[in-house]
């Protein structure tokens, strides 16, 4: 069984709660655990909030592919922007968990949350485009 | 009985963060409800660091209402918690629903601020 659906989105972050209650429906749908599809949900809004926010310097307005491709036992999620190349697999998450309320930064936790809650991460830059792929074990 | 400082009568958008707040005995509880992302947060941002400077440093954070939270609002809950420490207070949180918790766990922001169970619990640990 294989189901698969892809969203398209304009490069405003306005647009990430509306493609979260899309991907809730289409998680409700098909029975994945609200839990896991939170994770998914929180990776896809800190990837598209770093590509809205840094990958257009030049702005103007962009689409932004999201595609969920459900299959038995694991969901893959493909993201495809046009912005700058931006690999974020090779960024390592610089999070020091074990600071002070005074020492602690936030920086990187966005990135942190995705090698933590992703199962698998794969990057190309094709056609002047990023694309990044995440694997999500149900 | 828990009073709300500002309420809204307005059916709550879930994409959406309605901010209550009470100040008892000096200890100021606020409660953001909804979601606390890249767009709510700046808001949320000004109403937290603007309700601790008027009222006390000692803050509880009760996320019962909570059901999403981003990186962007971890950074707005560090923030106030720098403006609490700094004030002399103590900033901590309770009652976060499960997918909230782990991502404060998994933040390290549980074992740094603390997710007490309930309010009453929390309360009393920012005023000793």
């Amino acid at each position: 069984m294989s189901v698969t659906e892809t969203f398209l989105i304009a490069n405003r972050l306005e647009e990430i709660p509306l493609l979260a209650e899309k991907i809730d429906t289409f998680a409700a749908l098909h029975d994945i655990e609200p839990a896991k599809i939170f994770q998914v949900n929180l990776v896809i809004d800190e990837l598209l909030t770093n590509v809205i926010s840094y990958g257009y310097p030049q702005h103007g307005d962009h689409q932004i592919e999201i595609t969920l491709a459900l299959q038995e036992e694991q969901l893959e999620i493909t993201i495809v922007d046009d912005g700058q190349a931006f690999n974020p697999i090779e960024q390592a998450p610089e999070v020091n968990l074990d600071a002070s309320v005074e020492e602690r930064r936030v920086g990187g936790l966005g990135i942190y949350f995705m090698h933590n809650m992703m199962d698998a991460m794969a990057y190309r830059r094709e056609d002047g485009c990023n694309k990044l792929q995440l694997t999500k074990k149900l | 009985m828990r009073k709300a400082a500002s309420t809204n009568n307005e059916k709550v958008d879930k994409n959406m963060l309605e901010i209550k707040s009470e100040c008892t005995d000096n200890v100021l509880v606020i409660a953001p409800a909804g979601r606390l992302d890249g767009i709510t947060s700046r808001e949320f941002s000004e109403k937290i660091i603007a309700l601790i400077e008027a009222n006390s440093p000692r803050v509880v954070l009760d996320l019962a209402g909570l059901n999403y939270i981003s990186s962007e609002g971890l950074r707005v809950i560090l923030t106030a918690a720098k403006k609490s420490k700094s004030g002399g207070g103590t900033l901590t949180l309770c009652a976060a629903q499960p997918s909230v918790h782990e991502v404060l766990t998994i933040s390290g922001f549980a074992p740094m601020l603390g997710v007490h169970a309930t309010v009453e619990a929390a309360v009393s640990t920012v005023r000793n």
